[in-house]
């Protein structure tokens, strides 16, 4: 299915709501290109501003200033039924009283196919999201996932040139969404369909995306990979809201030629150059899965552990060290290790080549 | 942040926006200009002539009629008349509403179904037909007066007949008020005051009765705002307690003094709207009542044997009167001479039909025009009110919801004086009727849409309209279908009212275009009340066998769909 490749950009994007005595800037100078064919992921706690930036892609809010362009074309003035886009909704938004079929095929009315097209379209696309059989049921009569493929299918089979999902998958159990994630990914690769997607969940988030911005109080606080944001956040904000992390600080005491004398712990110790002056003190991102404990000797600090979380695959635990800051911990394979319990010392080490220093 | 300042907002802007985003949209645009103008010239402008009217007797400004009004003591008794009537049927309509309310929601009393039905029942009532059953029953030749009782003197003309039929005739606006305030809720917040010891008693005076306070008073407003826009009832049955919609009536269309009608009209509209006012815009708006979403349970606390009796008592008395009343009008339209001459005759039938048979024509021909029209304009202005933002929506709004305060009365005399001139010459047309028809009963159709639609998902039309449907496909294809049910309601509303219209249509009627409201009234009288109640009946067999069609057509309107996923 042949589908015209459109760029999405964001420039400069605001979008003001008067309330009742305070107005509120849900959206605040948003910025962002997103290439043809990639898969992008506003990633934010509620509130912070993603559907209301969604929906200004799809024409469904104004902005109060800024531009949206799909495909090279200023379409800030373009009415949501002239922008051939094709949002999922976070509550499927299913039409009732149309049978599977008819959902699916409800876009087609307006592109001037031929009904047996748009019938041969409508199959296709069942198959390719896993519906066949289903199209005389009415939504109703369809669980939950299937209901998602339902909205799916019926923004895909409009060849949109640009793909909108609001929180698609948050009404679905953990098991589900895991799975449905996968096939969106995967249908979205192989249409090379370029998709805005909309979550609050960091894991959906990492797993399908090509990039992710995180936005906080409806500005972008940082865009990149996954990996990137995961591996090198800009901000406390974004380290913190993309998995779990430990906070270390870390003086510098003198930057050389090629590596950095820094404290850590009240140790004195070397780390690759960073570009922060002698005298500041930084905060070091530390993964939980980046600490390795051991015998009480060995490590940079040793702490008490205070608690111990079994998860099977893993075991989390919590560390207090004796200047009164806590770290997490987290082992893979608990089987290989003796595990420590809660009360002892334990030592702790982490690999200091990869240390990343927020400003 | 400074950077803010240059984002600064104001109302100005977020107008400029919405404008942009209208005018983005034609067919929107288009629509809103057009109900816009439907709305000023049907509904604003006739107020505005009566107004004019009032204050331009001899085409010069004047207070002078306000001044003759104010000065004749017989004309300021009419206004305290009218006031007091009012207040006396709102705290009785109250009660009994409440008692009806309280006793199917949470009395535990036998025969719900039946008591409900007749809670419901006055509303499709014709007018006229409960004053002709108390002059039958109580008047000088009154069955229960004159043949019971033998009084010779007995006088039910005046405030006490217009107290019992206005409240046995509008009680039932307060009861669907306070139904729905009980209904809504929780039983567990009543549950747990009784586990937390608190006696039955207690329970009712701390939990219930403060809970349905805002209730009890919306309910309080709109049947003082009812009773004092009534017209059917004391134009039979005041005698000598003159009301105002009864005298703006003879002043306008007796006395041919159209200023000094408009100003009565005027000093109608003044206590009406303001006890809309204040019920739309302070009391609907200090509800908190606690809806949990899910139906009531049916872990009610019962009340006491001896409160049970009591309510079923005050419900079987109530429900009996009403029943008595509509025995009456049966036994009236078959018997030869009431009071006198007992006899069986079909006269009233063979007469009421020969001078009927055009009045039902064009009253049926009329409400077929009115209903399709009201409901669809109504659901069109509940979708705008609901789904869409425009500068102005809430002038809109309240506009379009504005003739539910305003009085028949004072519709009726603007029309006449809005509409006697080209461009717009419409007296004595079917046209002038069915406007006023659509726009006084469009408030109910526009309700049962708005409520309708904001059960729905808004995405559900949000996901047509980003699939390629224009605001027009949406609206037909997918907003109609699922607010099916409450179009249908509005469209049995408009109907019934269309075919009980009193007050405002009784300026408006012809030779041409009469109206069987109208002449059920020309009946009394002249004192043939067999015919009359002859065409009471037949308004109520119409209204019954339309009701029977139109579920058989189109579907059952009560019941309330949750629609969305
Ligand atoms: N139609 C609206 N009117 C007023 N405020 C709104 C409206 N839509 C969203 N907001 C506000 O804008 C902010 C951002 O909302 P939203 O974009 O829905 O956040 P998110 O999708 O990230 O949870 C919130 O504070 C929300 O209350
Ligand atoms: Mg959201």
């Amino acid at each position: 299915m042949p589908i015209e490749h459109a760029s999405v950009v964001l420039d400069r994007l605001v979008k003001v709501f008067a309330g009742s005595g305070r107005d509120v800037v849900a959206v605040n100078d948003v910025t962002l290109s997103i290439q043809p064919g990639e898969l992008v992921t506003l990633l934010g706690p509620s509130g912070c501003g993603k559907t209301t930036a969604l929906r200004m892609v799809a024409g469904f809010e104004m902005p109060t200033s800024g531009k949206v362009f799909i495909g090279g074309r200023d379409v800030t003035n373009t009415p949501p039924n002239l922008r051939n886009t094709a949002m999922v909704f976070q509550s499927y938004a299913l039409f009732p009283h149309m049978t599977v079929r008819e959902n699916i095929g409800y876009g087609l009315r307006f592109r001037n196919i031929a009904k047996s097209d748009a019938g041969e379209k409508v199959e296709r696309i069942m198959e390719l999201v896993g519906l066949s059989g289903l199209g005389d049921r009415s939504p109703n009569q369809l669980s939950g996932g299937q209901q998602q493929r339902v909205a799916l299918a019926r923004a895909l089979v409009v060849e949109p040139r640009v793909l909108l999902f609001d929180e698609p998958l948050s009404n679905l159990d953990a098991k589900l969404r895991e799975q449905m994630r996968g096939e969106i990914r995967r249908i979205q690769k192989s249409l090379s369909i370029t998709a805005v997607y909309v979550t609050h969940d960091q894991n959906e988030a990492m797993s399908i995306s090509d990039r992710v911005v995180v936005m906080r109080n409806g500005q972008i606080e940082q865009v990149g990979t996954p990996e990137d944001i995961y591996a090198k956040p800009l901000t406390r904000f974004v380290a913190d809201f993309v998995g779990k992390v430990n906070f270390i600080p870390v003086s510098i005491v003198e930057s050389g030629q090629e590596e950095t004398s820094v404290e850590i712990f009240g140790r004195q110790m070397t780390i690759p150059k960073v570009s922060y002056s002698s005298g500041e003190t930084h905060l070091a991102v530390v993964r939980p899965e980046e600490l390795r404990l051991m015998p009480p000797d060995n490590g940079f600090v040793h702490g008490e552990v205070t608690s111990r979380t079994y998860l099977g695959s893993v075991v989390e635990y919590d560390l207090a060290l004796s200047d009164g800051l806590t770290l997490m911990a987290i082992e893979y394979n608990p089987k290989a290790k003796p595990p420590f319990e809660i009360g002892d010392v334990a030592g702790v080490y982490f690999d200091l080549d990869k240390l990343h220093l927020l400003k | 942040m400074e950077e803010n300042q240059s984002k600064r907002f104001d109302r100005w802007t977020e107008a400029k926006h919405e404008l942009a985003m209208v005018c983005r949209n034609p067919i929107l645009l288009a629509t809103i200009l057009l109900v816009s103008a439907l709305l000023i010239v049907f509904v604003i402008y006739p107020i505005v002539q009566v107004i004019r009217v009032s204050l331009k007797p001899d085409g010069e400004f004047s207070l002078d009629t306000y001044g003759y009004l104010l000065s004749q003591w017989w004309l300021r008794q009419t206004f305290i008349n009218s006031v007091v009537l009012g207040v006396i049927v709102a705290t009785l309509g109250t009660i009994v509403g409440f008692t009806f309310a309280y006793a199917l929601n949470r009395g535990d009393i036998p025969r719900k179904k039946f008591f409900r039905l007749m809670a419901q029942l006055p509303i499709i009532s014709p007018p006229f037909m409960f004053c002709l059953s108390v002059i039958l029953l109580l008047g000088r030749n009154g069955i229960i007066t004159k043949q019971l009782l033998g009084l010779k003197n007995f006088d039910i003309y005046g405030l006490k007949g217009l107290v019992l039929v206005q409240t046995m005739g509008m009680f039932p606006v307060a009861f669907m008020v306070l139904d729905g305030v009980l209904q809504a809720i929780n039983p567990d917040l009543e549950e747990g005051a009784s586990n937390l010891g608190a006696s039955k008693a207690k329970v009712f005076w701390t939990v219930t009765v403060p809970l349905c306070v805002p209730g009890i008073a919306s309910s309080w407003l709109l049947v003082f705002v009812t009773s004092l826009a009534d017209f059917a009832n004391p134009v039979v049955i005041s005698g000598k307690f003159d009301v105002l919609s009864v005298q703006a009536y003879f002043q306008f269309t007796g006395l041919y003094n159209m200023p000094r009608g408009s100003a009565v009209a005027i000093l109608l509209l003044i206590p009406a709207m303001l006890a809309f006012v204040i019920e739309r815009y302070w009391v609907s708006k200090k509800s908190y009542v606690t809806v949990t979403g899910k139906p009531t349970s049916y872990r009610i606390i019962g009340p006491s044997k001896a409160t049970k009796s009591a309510l079923t008592a005050v419900c079987s008395i109530i429900s009996g009167i009403i029943l008595l009343f509509y025995i009456t009008v049966i036994a009236g339209a078959f018997v030869r001479l009431w009071g006198i001459d007992w006899s069986f005759t079909l006269d009233h039938f063979r007469y009421a039909w020969d001078v009927g048979k055009d009045s039902v024509r064009s009253t049926l021909v009329l409400s077929a025009w009115a209903t399709p029209i009201t409901g669809l304009l109504g659901m069109v202005i509940a979708f705008l009110l609901v789904r869409t933002r425009f500068p102005g929506k809430n002038i809109l709004g309240f506009t379009s919801m504005l003739a539910f305060a305003v009085p028949g009365t004072v519709v009726g005399i603007g029309y006449i004086l809005a509409f006697n001139q080209p461009p717009l010459l419409l007296t004595g047309t079917a046209a002038i009727i069915v406007l006023c028809f659509i726009f006084r009963e469009m408030p109910v159709a526009i309700e049962a849409g708005v409520a309708s639609l904001i059960q729905i998902d808004p995405s559900i039309e949000e996901a047509s309209t980003n699939l390629g449907a224009d605001t027009s496909y949406t609206f037909r294809c997918i907003t109609m279908p699922l607010v099916r049910p409450a179009f249908i309601a509005g469209l049995s509303y408009s109907f019934v009212r269309s075919m009980t219209a009193v007050s405002a249509v009784i300026f408006l009627v012809s030779a041409r275009w009469n109206h069987l409201t109208s002449l059920i009234y020309a009946q009394t009288e002249i004192m043939r009340l067999g015919a009359a109640s002859v065409l009471s009946l037949f308004l109520i067999i119409i209204v019954v066998v339309i009701f029977g069609l139109m579920r058989v057509f189109l579907g059952e309107p009560v019941t309330r769909v949750r629609v969305g996923n």
